[in-house]
């Protein structure tokens, strides 16, 4: 219990989970583009502000589901933005990554695994990039 | 459409007997009682305890009590309910509840666990795979669809009787090692399930087979247990005869 304190007050966290939903379905599915994201970006912000007020009505310490999506929705939170910040530095196309305003894949640029780290103290994620080992399939231009 | 649904509550730190509490549910015809679960604890009563996980059939979490059967609250809908969109959901029947509707598994893995549900074969294993048969594969194929959802085993009257008794689940998965030639242990496993704390514990009364979520006839795949005992049983008889007159 002591990850969300007894002291908060606001909402629960349903009504935030359903609007990350939305928001993600809208915006950052297989057919995304910069004002999308960009827009998606703003609004989780918003709904982490919220996160913060979060409240947990059930306090006991047996099978506490509902503890359970309040934790759930905090990573849910930081999985998104970080989901939408690669789609966001991809400005390209590959597999299921496909931006209205990059249409063809850049080998040149974006031959690499995106990756977030959310070391620092205010757990601001931070973009970094990993080198990819190509084994028996070779990259390929999707032609279907 | 307006739904009823009366739920068995239970918190051991508040209560000291269970109750059931009623909700309304605005749902279409074609939501899962899961869904409909989920509804409730959103935006009713965030308190509720119940198990899920996958929500689609795959991961056996959520078996629960709908109606007075066992049924997995993610593969029913409303509109499979005759019961003018009323419902009364339980936790699974016979094991002891932990919390509202979920219910200690302990037991049930335990007997799971004593059957050996691995593969038991002392040779090194080979280059690739052990090869299977493609007639036995497609015999023992029901066994490998189990969700172990404990459906089977919660339904079970004998379960009741006997706490001792392996339990449809267990058998079902016994009977996919007994009868894959990979496995040595066949004697061995046979020689367990020999009892009547084995197959022999199965009346024959299909209460798993009824239940089974996935469709597997568990019942008849006991009963090719029970039928492999009697078969070794006869051979050892012959053999012992064979032998004693040998020795007259």
């Amino acid at each position: 219990m002591e990850v969300c304190p007894n002291t908060r007050t606001g909402e629960n966290p349903n009504g935030i989970l359903g609007q990350l939903q939305q928001i993600m379905m809208d915006n950052v599915s297989v057919f995304r583009n910069a004002d999308g994201l960009n827009n998606a970006l703003k609004k989780i912000a918003e709904l982490k502000d919220r996160y913060k007020k979060v409240k947990v009505v059930d306090k006991g310490n047996c099978f506490n589901r509902n503890l359970l999506d309040v934790l759930e929705l905090g990573h849910m939170l930081e999985l998104a933005e970080v989901i939408t910040l690669g789609a966001l530095k991809r400005e390209e196309s590959r597999g299921a990554h496909y931006r209205e305003d990059f249409s063809k894949r850049d080998d040149e640029k974006f031959l690499h695994h995106t990756l977030f780290r959310c070391s620092g103290k205010d757990r601001e994620p931070e973009y970094f990039t990993k080198s990819v080992s190509i084994t028996r399939f070779e990259p390929k231009e999707r032609k279907y | 459409m307006k739904c009823k649904f009366i739920i068995y509550r239970f918190d051991p730190a508040k209560d000291t007997a269970p109750h059931f509490d009623e909700y309304e549910v605005e749902a279409e015809p074609s939501d899962k009682i899961l869904d409909c679960l989920n509804k409730i604890r959103w935006e009713h009563d965030p308190t509720l305890a119940y198990r899920f996980s996958c929500a689609h059939g795959i991961c056996g979490s959520d078996a629960l009590m709908i109606n007075g059967r066992v049924e997995l609250a993610c593969q029913k809908l409303v509109m499979d309910f005759k019961t003018a969109n009323n419902f009364v959901i339980e936790p699974l029947p016979f094991f002891n509840v932990v919390k509202d509707l979920v219910v200690d598994l302990k037991p049930f893995f335990n007997k799971h666990r004593r059957i050996k549900p691995y593969l038991i074969n002392p040779d090194a294993p080979p280059d690739k795979e052990r090869l299977q048969d493609r007639q036995i594969q497609e015999f023992i194929e029901p066994a490998l669809r189990c969700i172990l959802c404990a459906s089977c085993t919660a339904s079970c009257p004998i379960n009741r009787v006997n706490e001792n008794y392996a339990g449809p689940a267990a058998l079902l998965r016994a009977f996919r090692y007994v009868f894959d030639p990979r496995d040595t242990a066949t004697d061995e496993r046979i020689e367990s399930l020999n009892s009547e704390d084995g197959a022999w514990g199965c009346r024959t009364m299909w209460w798993c087979t009824d239940v089974c979520p996935k469709g597997i006839p568990v019942t008849k795949c006991i009963g090719q247990i029970k039928r492999l005992i009697k078969e070794k049983d006869k051979l050892k008889n012959a053999l012992g005869e064979y032998m004693e007159d040998k020795n007259v």
